[in-house]
């Protein structure tokens, strides 16, 4: 498992993922619709309580604005838990004018990246970021 | 201040005037007293010489007497020299009572006594014989050298006695003039000092009269004042009452004066606000004044009311003078204002949100659309996927605009001296270089301004801009950026010889998504402008333009040269 993707809204999902598979990076895609789901997913909880919390995803994209448990409050919880801390997420948001991109930061977030609407510019992000953190950045061992 | 040192000077008047009055009032009594003196010593002086003089004559008489008895031998002469004889002691006793004092004068007195003595008993003797032995004898008697040469003597003594006293009659007369005149000077000064006195009396008298008259003018000005006052005004004691209050403070807290003066006003102020009230409270026992401090205050009818305090304590007489605005309504619309606030903000970012998502999926999915099945489509189809991604661009651009524009309208303004030049040419630096390149940039020596940085930059990057913009179809285009001051305002302009506008629709041109050229001419949403206006309006400027067509525009703002926050 690679990347965890949490999206609520199917037509940015597919646009990530074909970005993503443009670049050849999506061997191993997770993508969950909503941030409990996500939250479940990631401890290991409820429907995922089979899995094994150490296998961490490599990179964690995220959606700010979803119903139930928005995006801040995933970033949270990763963000305070020792055991998810290191993993690096990556908020996707529609605008920079979001009064929560402080928030975000003073929760840890690691990267902070708007959405463009035009389709060339989105591959574009989608990939440099994909790129940069599945293969440039270098994670804790 | 002023009054205090007035006072001053006036109390040294007095304590000037009070002690010339009594030294000359010393000085007059003291002469008055020499006066006398000198006086009865001139009176002393004329009744001694008086005397002297009938001593003299009382002598004569005595010896006028022996005389005639002794040669006619009749008893009546004898008589005249009895009562010479009798009278002239007590002469010379009092002759002597008027001279004492004066030795040798006493000493003449003296001399003149003896004489006179020894003069007498030579006529008695002379008298004695005559009844005795008879005329004859007496006569040769008489005749002796040695009566003469008394008589003589007692002329010459009396003589020296009167030039004498009439020297000390003189002495003493000048020393009754001079104090006679020093009498009459103090007398005036005397004079002048009180008349002195009764004129500042009456100056002092009229000024506190003067004084007080404009005091009470002030305290019945000051009173309308208190009472025609929308604020509320009250005076309260230490001891946490109000001793008065103003007519709008009872208007509108709904208490009487009387009842509002009966209650500590403590148990009015909101139950959250009493602890902030009482450290208030005893800041002001300490003398310090406070400004804009705001509590709850219960009114008559139990609803609470929000009041902006001003206070001032005078320790001396321990009273605090309250001045409170009536913010309630204020307060509310605050409030009201925030919700809206918060309520615009939620939806900018609502429509950035919600408004981009699916039109980033109308985009990418076109695209993908293009990419996967364009090779199946004809021309004609490949051109319509082109223009729905197209256009969902600009909207993509409407809406940033858009927000943008929202989002300077929301930004507080916050204003430093700006050197126009700096900011103008890091403007021009940060722009496209496909534009810059091209033109020619002319900036003029600019006036500095004070404004809002971040919001005067985005004017300037949208002028220069647009006119570079509009500029750009131009052989050479020319952009010039300038400044005057004018009538304590500064104002700068950007002009360009582009393609200009018409000034029939001058009235479009800073309003919001207005433009007054085709898209496919000059691209654009209409909002640079938009923005431009709003900024300036904001910082209390204004925004003008002329403009002809394919002949360029002139595009002008003006700021206040000394603007304060």
């Amino acid at each position: 498992m690679e990347i965890l993707l949490v999206e609520d809204n199917m037509s940015d999902a597919e646009l990530t993922i074909r970005a993503l598979k443009k670049n050849n990076l999506v061997n191993k895609l997770v993508h969950l619709e909503d941030g409990q789901e996500a939250l479940d997913f990631i401890f290991a909880e409820g429907n995922y309580s089979q899995r094994k919390i150490e296998d961490t995803p490599k990179l964690i994209l995220l959606d700010l604005k979803m119903p139930k448990i928005n995006g801040i409050q995933v970033l949270e919880k990763i963000k305070s838990d020792e055991r998810t801390k290191k993993i690096p997420v990556i908020v996707l948001t529609s605008s920079k004018e979001d009064p929560d991109i402080q928030a975000c930061y003073l929760l840890g977030v690691n990267s902070y990246v708007v959405k463009p609407v035009q389709f060339e510019k989105f591959l574009d992000t989608v990939s440099h970021l994909g790129l940069y953190w599945m293969i440039i950045n270098q994670p804790p061992q | 201040m002023k009054n205090n040192s007035f006072d001053k000077i006036l109390i040294l008047l007095f304590s000037i005037v009070v002690i010339g009055i009594i030294i000359a009032g010393i000085f007059t009594y003291r002469y008055n007293q020499e006066q006398q003196t000198a006086e009865r010593w001139k009176e002393h002086s004329q009744e001694g010489l008086l005397k002297l003089e009938k001593t003299f004559l009382l002598a004569q008489d005595i010896v006028l007497g022996t005389r005639g008895y002794v040669i006619t031998g009749d008893t009546n002469f004898l008589s005249s020299f009895q009562k010479a004889k009798a009278i002239i002691n007590e002469n010379i006793t009092e002759l002597e009572n008027r001279i004492t004092n004066n030795p040798s004068q006493e000493e003449r007195v003296d001399t003149l006594k003896k004489l006179l003595e020894a003069r007498i008993a030579l006529c008695v003797q002379i008298i004695e014989q005559r009844k005795q032995n008879g005329h004859v004898m007496a006569n040769q008697n008489l005749l002796t050298h040695q009566g003469k040469q008394l008589i003589e003597d007692i002329l010459i003594l009396t003589d020296s006695i009167k030039t004498e006293e009439s020297q000390l009659m003189q002495i003493r007369q000048q020393s009754y003039l001079q104090n006679r005149h020093n009498f009459t000077v103090s007398l005036y000064v005397l004079f002048v000092c009180i008349f002195l006195l009764l004129f500042f009396l009456f100056f002092f008298i009229e000024h506190n009269l003067m004084v007080r008259k404009k005091a009470e003018e002030q305290l019945k000005e000051y009173h309308h004042f208190f009472n025609n006052n929308n604020d509320l005004c009250g005076i309260a004691n230490t001891n946490g009452y109000f001793v008065s209050i103003n007519n709008n403070f009872s208007k509108v807290l709904g208490y009487s004066e009387k009842e509002f003066c009966e209650i500590p006003f403590i148990e009015l102020i909101h139950p959250d606000d009493v602890a902030a009230t009482l450290l208030v409270f005893e800041s002001l026992k300490t003398g310090a004044t406070t400004i804009h401090f705001i509590t709850r205050y219960r009114k008559k009818d139990g609803s609470y009311l929000n009041l902006d305090w001003n206070a001032t304590p005078n320790l001396l007489t321990g009273k605090h003078y309250y001045v409170a605005l009536d913010i309630t309504e204020r307060k509310k619309a605050e409030e009201q204002l925030l919700a809206m606030n918060k309520e615009l903000e939620a939806f900018s970012y609502s429509i950035s949100h919600d408004l981009r998502a699916p039109l980033r999926a109308v985009n990418g999915y076109a695209q993908m659309l293009s990419e996967d099945y364009g090779a199946k489509l004809d021309e004609e189809g490949n051109r319509l996927i082109k223009t729905i991604c197209a256009n969902a661009i600009i909207m993509g651009t409407l809406i940033d605009e858009l927000l943008a524009y929202s989002k300077l309208g929301r930004k507080k303004v916050k204003r430093t001296i700006i050197n126009m030049n700096e900011l103008v040419e890091g403007v021009v630096t940060d722009m496209d270089k496909s534009y810059t390149e091209k033109a020619e940039i002319k900036i003029g020596t600019l006036h500095q301004v004070n404004a809002d940085y971040g919001l005067l930059r985005q004017v300037m990057f949208n002028l220069i801009s647009n006119a570079l913009k509009y500029s750009s179809k131009k052989v050479h285009p020319i952009v010039e950026i300038f400044s005057e001051e004018k009538n304590g305002e500064v104002i700068i302009s950007v002009k360009d010889n582009g393609a200009g506008f018409d000034m029939r629709y001058y009235d479009k041109l800073f309003g919001v998504f207005q433009r007054l050229h085709k898209q496919n001419e000059f691209e654009g949403v209409g909002v640079g402008l938009a923005i431009v206006h709003s900024v300036i309006i904001r910082h209390g400027g204004k925004v003008w333009a002329e403009g002809k067509v394919n002949e360029g525009a002139i595009f002008n703002f003006s700021l206040a040269k000394n603007q304060n926050q």
